[in-house]
């Protein structure tokens, strides 16, 4: 049985929100020299993360996902301890991380979404991925040789004499990961690694991290919010929504682990907002609506587990909406359709 | 993974800020520049008032120009001192490199130190250059004694403490919108009651009780003495009339003054930042981001 | 192709510029005045700076007096009237270019280059913020005088507004000269121009001291700056009434300076917005 390297237990992590006096007033406007006298009065919290436990194994590639507001930011910079959690137990390849944070940091490396912007745009690329590479322990000439590697892997090699600014918007991204990748941990911590990448970009950056670093054996964790992305890379997926884990297992799992019946799928014309009001009040788990040709044509996704009755009920619905059905399909709905039922909250 | 080289990461951090410094040749020459202009100032002015303000400034050998440059370079000392840290932080936070830099295995207070070094070996930079031109313009310095040099460390020591207690106030109080109460009331003392253009007795009685403040005031009136050679105990601050009937020298009761400084100031400023970094750790407020 | 500039004047006209440099102006006093701690902290600062120089200037007054006899005031007064024009010429010649690098920095230049309002709003508005800005400071400084007691004179106005007027033409073309390095020389840390300028009037305008106290080689460079000719000017008036048109060793000087330096100034502006126009050098994040 591989080990554990990651164990998160029982985490909880919550904002406070201070009292804040009204703008128009010279003290609330002060509050920075007495923020300390007023700030035991909370008007209330943000509750970011409600007892998130769970173990990621050495060498394995673990999915946080969720919506927006989820926690998954929280939950990373807990695990990288740049976020002190409120209460619960963190360890990383079996140092506290709470309490030897310094120790932690060695073995992890937190990848953020938009670390390019804290570039000097005065130094070159090559000049700025020295500094962070000298943080991390590496003799100068170790650094230069690291940074030459992650650059070819990255595709940043002729841009390495360039100025941060001069970057598209994916090679600033690129550049981000440049930089969390020169330090050689046993952990990486990646806060949604290919937001920004053209669909090129972004399959190199995933086969990197399938390919190269899972052959090394380093341990990814990696938050997105693409169901697609996360059933591509990761040996296990965590469903993150409001700072709980309502899933985790790998894909397969969290496949049967929601029993969501069946996909039916229709494609039609002149679907109009009373249809899907009358569709939705049939006896049906979650239903999306796609349109495309300016509205004209819909993708119409039900998730029922009563797809028979489901389909003759549709069509019943579209036909005397003189609707003209394009195609009908009925099959095992995809993580991605599982998940978005979990989110939209049809699903327990 | 190895460990972090802490004389490195210094290294690499002087050097870019150097880099930095210099990217704009230009205005690296018109600091320069500056420099040159804002001596000659002072050399003119003091040569048309010579005669008037010897007697002025009798406690300090009597030369204006002596007087003020000296004042001019312990002040950009104790400045770096006092505003270097506060700014790393600033400047680390706003450019939304903070989080990076302390996700890196080294304690936050020696990422501050070594953002800290850079500007002070700039400013040192500066200040050599300063006193180069201020000699070649007439700058008198009669003697540099082992004492001069204890003085002014134990100033900058000082001067760091309060820079350390100042940066503390960015996570602590939240004061991220610009300046600190800390370095804005040091501020405030040292450029108007301290002694820094001008000697106290011009001023109201009861504003010369505010100069005993900041540890400037007494490296400017001790560096002064020490440099030009001043042999007469005329005392010049408050506390000096006090001192002297118990037989202790300006120079002495100065010296004392800013020991007990150097040896409370940092020791509070640490444990103060440690808090702030933890606060911000705690609240989530440690980058601009989070 | 059509020019941001024409655009923006058939979409509404200077009606429509003043609109757009109202709303921006009350955008940054609202954002400045939201923290009004700050906003004291300021005042309080600036205060001190002045009492600071004012100190200095009571300190050496009685040594300085006996070279300025000729202007009829005491050296404090000298010293403020020295500080409060170089706080008006300077608005003339550095706040374009902040304003320009305001937007710049705030990313405010994207959002107007890529809206059919163009940037001449944007730019009154952040130069009358600098206006302002410096009324304050100028308000600060004469009362910060007066509650030290140096005595002031009132009574010439009309000939202080007089030197005003055509005093600071000169400064208008700085001004633009110093906006243009922001594109044209890609100086987007501070203007040069303005920062070497700033740095000479010290020494060789007469501001902390009469250019006559030089050596009579170094006062040459004195003869280039309009600094000198404009604080001449204006303790002149203040304290003698003398109007600028009966002294033309002052005013023509002024004068030549100005046909010099203003269209200068406009060919240099006008270049550096075609300039950016093809490079893109007004957007941050482009």
């Amino acid at each position: 049985m591989m080990r554990e390297v990651v164990v998160v237990k029982d985490v909880y992590k919550s904002y406070p929100k201070y009292k804040r006096f009204h703008p128009g007033t010279v003290l609330g406007q002060a509050h920075w020299f007495f923020a300390t006298l007023y700030r035991s009065k909370k008007e209330g919290i943000v509750e970011a993360l409600k007892g998130v436990s769970f173990t990621v194994r050495n060498g394995e590639i673990f999915a946080i996902i969720g919506p927006n507001g989820a926690g998954k930011t929280t939950l990373i910079k807990c695990i990288g301890a740049v976020l002190l959690p409120d209460r619960g137990y963190i360890e990383v390849d079996g140092i506290d991380v709470v309490r030897e944070p310094l120790k932690a940091k060695k073995k992890i490396n937190i990848i953020g979404a938009g670390y390019w912007a804290g570039f000097d745009w005065s130094l070159t690329l090559e000049e700025n991925l020295e500094l962070y590479a000298v943080l991390y322990g590496y003799s100068p000439k170790e650094a230069r040789k690291r940074i030459r590697e992650i650059l070819d892997i990255l595709k940043l090699r002729d841009k390495a004499k360039e100025n941060p600014t001069k970057l598209s918007s994916g090679e600033k991204q690129r550049l981000s990961l440049a930089r969390g990748f020169i330090a050689d941990v046993p952990v990486y911590l990646i806060d949604e690694p290919t937001i920004g990448l053209d669909p090129v970009g972004a399959r190199e950056v995933r086969d990197y991290i399938k390919r190269e670093l899972k052959r090394r054996g380093i341990t990814i964790i990696f938050t997105t919010h693409f169901m697609h992305e996360a059933e591509q890379l990761a040996d296990r997926i965590a469903i993150l929504k409001e700072g709980k884990i309502i899933a985790l297992g790998n894909p397969e799992e969290l496949k049967t682990k929601f029993d969501v019946g069946k996909l039916v799928e229709f494609k039609a014309y002149n679907i109009y907002e009373d249809i899907i009001k009358r569709i939705k009040a049939l006896e049906i788990t979650y239903l999306d609506v796609f349109y495309r040709n300016y509205g004209a044509e819909a993708i119409i996704k039900i998730l029922t587990k009563k797809p028979e009755e489901t389909l003759d009920n549709v069509i019943d619905i579209l036909l005397n909406s003189k609707s003209t059905i394009l195609s009908v399909d009925i099959r095992d709905p995809s993580l991605e359709d599982i998940y978005r039922a979990i989110i939209g909250g049809k699903v327990e | 993974m190895k460990g972090t080289n802490f004389l490195r990461v210094v290294y690499y951090f002087i050097k870019r800020d150097f880099k930095i410094w210099t990217y704009f040749k230009v205005n690296f020459l018109l600091e320069i520049i500056e420099i040159v202009v804002d001596v000659a100032t002072m050399a003119i002015i003091a040569f048309a008032t010579k005669d008037f303000l010897k007697q002025r400034l009798q406690a300090y050998g009597g030369d204006f120009f002596n007087y003020v440059i000296l004042g001019l370079v312990c002040n950009s000392i104790l400045s770096v001192a006092l505003t270097s840290p506060s700014t790393a932080i600033r400047d680390a936070y706003w450019n939304r490199r903070i989080e990076i830099l302390l996700s890196a295995p080294i304690s936050p207070p020696l990422i501050i130190t070594a953002l800290s070094i850079g500007p002070i070996i700039r400013a040192s930079m500066r200040i050599l250059v300063y006193l180069t031109i201020a000699l070649l313009v007439g700058l008198t310095i009669r003697s540099m004694t082992l004492l001069g040099l204890v003085i002014l460390i134990a100033g900058f020591i000082s001067s760091i403490g309060l820079g350390l207690i100042s940066s503390s106030m960015f996570y602590l109080l939240e004061a991220k919108g610009g300046g600190d109460p800390v370095e804005w009331i040091v501020n405030i003392i040292a450029r108007l009651f301290s002694g820094l253009y001008y000697p106290l007795d011009i001023l109201p009685e009861w504003c010369r009780w505010l100069s005993l403040l900041v540890p400037h005031t007494y490296v400017f009136d001790a560096e002064r003495r020490i440099l030009l050679g001043v042999t007469s105990n005329i005392p010049t601050l408050p506390l000096h009339l006090y001192s002297s009937s118990i037989g202790l020298t300006p120079i002495l009761t100065d010296l004392i003054i800013l020991t007990f400084y150097a040896v409370i100031t940092p020791p509070i400023g640490y444990y103060l930042l440690k808090r702030g970094f933890k606060k911000a750790l705690r609240d989530g407020r440690l980058s601009w981001w989070s | 192709m059509v020019k941001l500039s024409e655009y923006e004047l058939k979409r509404g006209g200077l009606k429509f510029v003043l609109l757009i440099a109202i709303e921006t102006l009350k955008a940054e006093l609202t954002k400045q005045f939201f923290l009004m701690a700050n906003f004291i902290i300021s005042l309080v600062d600036l205060i001190i700076g002045t009492l600071a120089y004012f100190y200095l200037a009571i300190f050496i007054g009685e040594a300085m007096n006996r070279y300025i006899t000729a202007y009829g005031m005491s050296y404090a007064e000298y010293l403020l009237i020295g500080i409060l024009g170089n706080i008006i010429g300077g608005f003339f010649i550095h706040s374009l270019y902040e304003a320009i690098s305001i937007g710049y920095w705030s990313s405010e230049t994207d959002l107007y280059i890529t809206s059919p309002i163009g940037l001449k709003g944007m730019l009154l508005g952040y130069v009358l913020l600098g206006l302002f800005w410096r009324c304050i400071t100028i308000f600060v400084l004469v009362v910060s005088a007066l509650m030290i007691g140096v005595p002031l004179h009132y009574q010439n106005l009309l000939q202080v507004l007089e030197v005003l007027l055509v005093g600071l033409l000169p400064f208008i073309g700085l001004g633009l000269i110093s906006a243009s390095t922001f594109t044209l020389i890609n100086s987007k840390s501070g203007s040069p121009i303005s920062w070497l300028i700033e740095i000479l009037q010290r020494i060789f305008s007469g501001y902390y001291f009469p250019i006559q106290l030089l050596p009579p080689y170094i006062r040459l460079i004195s003869l280039g700056l309009p600094h000198t000719y404009f604080f001449e000017a204006l303790r002149l008036s203040v304290a003698k009434g003398y109007w600028i048109h009966q002294t033309p060793h002052l005013l023509y000087p002024l004068i030549i300076q100005s046909i010099i330096l203003i269209p200068t100034g406009i060919i240099l502006f006008k270049y550096s917005i075609i300039k950016a126009e093809r490079t893109g050098d007004l957007s941050r994040w482009t």
